[in-house]
């Protein structure tokens, strides 16, 4: 038993690994060997390494790091809220869901970056916009799980509820939200790569600062290592970011049968 | 979702669809009109619709727009080419997932769209460099729900088209998995359009070289307004009618499938 286990272990470690270790082996032989380009256009795994140690010694790295991840953790905190509380009130209430669907239907397969010159215009090219679109691009997967859960809510367990005597305020909180919040979950996963996603590529698109703009400038002053140094670091972080909500999502959805989802 | 298992106790207006878009439009309206935001940044809606009509006038915009979807129609026909066997062949065989899933989950938070800076170093600002990128950026949806698809497949039907002599693994194919697998696909490729447009869109304002993505950032550049909210309402207008459009076709020409695209 405890061998099945600890060979079970060694595969999930073995497939943890593994892309990253084909990612390096493929991306070291065709630099090795200018498939894609030659060395300025396609460096090695050693040389953006090199170009990363450079910019984390002088502390940029950590720097614009940083301000990315604080846009995106506030784009998606403000998704968060907003979806889930717009996806509780279309869950749960007719009217409105009736008036709020064909803004949803129409809004949520619309290609949110479209939008990004609007917002600079309206929201300035500092962080705001950059929030912005995070916002747009998060804030639909979390509405739409929510009030898709919310309003399959199963009607006995508000009956049950009310009959135990629990306050209508409180059904809320005691019933409602705990049954949404697998859809709500499932949701804000997409939502936190979205968000991820839409801040970087309006740093890159506009900005001053973050790990877009720093690989926006490095594309135009040549300094091509630093592209990949800025790619592979918002890879990291999404990745880190992914991992850490489904460990959250583990500990809050422990009872439910959502959490059976890797 | 429907408005029969909604949880209300009474029927909700009729009216209330068109008063939540009449409400939006009423304050896009008229709170530049009454001052509450610059009418310099964000213009009245009539004046964006004028805009808009200026717009059909311009050659250069249908010309960029034609562009855009000619890139866009062979990277999501490329994508689909590459991703729906691949995907299918995971779900039939579990070596082939073991390497591809890693792989798909690891590049699942990369901003796929930014990559256009490399591949444009690699080759060039053309049409290869943005087909790359949008092949780069829906095929992870399209993989995953054909692997979906074809996993969900009842075995008996595949012992029992080998037992009625269906014995090649291509007729196999073609015959049982595929067609039992296409409801789930079909689902993936609604999200893969929505990603490629944006994918698409995303490049084009990044590397501005032609395409409805640098034609819209011009008319940032010249300051010209509502140029910009005409074009990026045009465009979300027409991702929101190819949306529209697919859902209706595959409801329509996939008879048997109950449920949600």
């Amino acid at each position: 038993m405890s061998l099945a286990l600890a060979r079970a272990g060694g595969w999930r470690i073995a497939a943890a690994v593994y892309p990253f270790v084909l990612v390096l082996l493929v991306w070291w032989q065709c630099s090795a060997h200018g498939l894609l380009g030659n060395a300025f256009v396609f460096p090695s795994p050693a040389r953006v390494w090199d170009s990363a140690t450079v910019m984390f010694a002088d502390g940029t790295l950590a720097a614009q790091t940083l301000v990315t991840l604080g846009r995106v953790l506030a784009a998606f905190a403000i998704a968060f809220v907003a979806g889930a509380a717009i996806g509780i009130l279309v869950g749960r209430i007719a009217s409105v869901r009736a008036a709020l669907r064909p803004l949803i239907a129409f809004l949520f397969p619309t290609p949110k970056i479209a939008l990004y010159p609007a917002m600079l215009i309206l929201l300035g090219l500092g962080t705001q916009s950059k929030i912005g679109l995070g916002v747009a691009e998060a804030i639909f997967p979390i509405l739409l799980g929510t009030a898709a859960a919310a309003s399959q809510v199963e009607t006995r367990l508000l009956w049950s509820a009310r009959a135990l005597g629990t306050p209508e305020s409180r059904l809320l909180w005691r019933i409602v939200l705990p049954a949404a919040l697998g859809g709500l979950m499932t949701g804000a996963r997409i939502a936190l790569v979205g968000a991820l996603i839409g801040v970087f590529l309006g740093e890159m698109i506009a900005g001053a600062d973050g790990l877009g703009h720093m690989m926006a400038v490095s594309y135009r002053t040549l300094r091509t290592a630093d592209m990949y140094v800025a790619v592979v670091t918002i890879s990291v972080v999404g990745l880190c970011l992914d991992r850490a909500f489904l460990f959250a999502r583990e500990r809050l959805l422990g009872w439910s049968a959502e959490s059976d989802f890797a | 979702m429907t408005a029969a298992d909604a949880p209300a106790e009474s029927r909700p207006n009729p009216l209330l669809p068109f008063t939540g878009i009449a409400i939006v439009l009423l304050v896009w309206e008229f709170s530049p009109r009454l001052g509450l935001v610059s009418s310099g940044s964000v213009p009245p809606f009539s004046d964006v619709v004028v805009a808009a009509f200026g717009l059909f006038a311009d050659r250069d915009f249908w010309g960029n727009l034609a562009v855009s979807a000619g890139r866009w129609a062979v990277g999501l026909i490329l994508a689909i080419a590459i991703g729906v066997p691949l995907g299918v062949a995971m779900g039939r065989n579990r070596v082939l997932f073991a390497l591809v899933d890693p792989l798909l989950t690891m590049s699942y938070p990369v901003p796929k769209a930014a990559l256009i800076l490399i591949f444009v170093l690699w080759w060039g600002a053309g049409d290869l460099s943005r087909i790359a990128i949008i092949i780069m950026g829906c095929l992870i949806p399209i993989v995953i729900s054909s692997y979906h698809g074809s996993r969900a497949i009842d075995n008996r039907l595949v012992w029992s088209a080998r037992a009625l002599g269906t014995r090649s693994s291509a007729a196999l194919f073609a015959k049982i998995v595929f067609p039992a697998a296409l409801p789930q696909i079909c689902a993936g490729l609604r999200l893969a359009i929505a990603i490629s447009i944006f994918t698409l869109l995303a490049s084009e304002l990044l590397i501005r070289q032609s395409g409805i993505g640098s034609y819209m950032f011009t008319f940032l550049d010249d300051g010209q307004t509502p140029q910009v909210w005409a074009c990026a309402a045009l465009l979300a207008t027409i991702a929101f009618l190819l949306d529209l459009g697919y859902v209706r076709i595959v409801h329509a020409s996939l008879r048997w499938f109950e449920g949600d695209v």
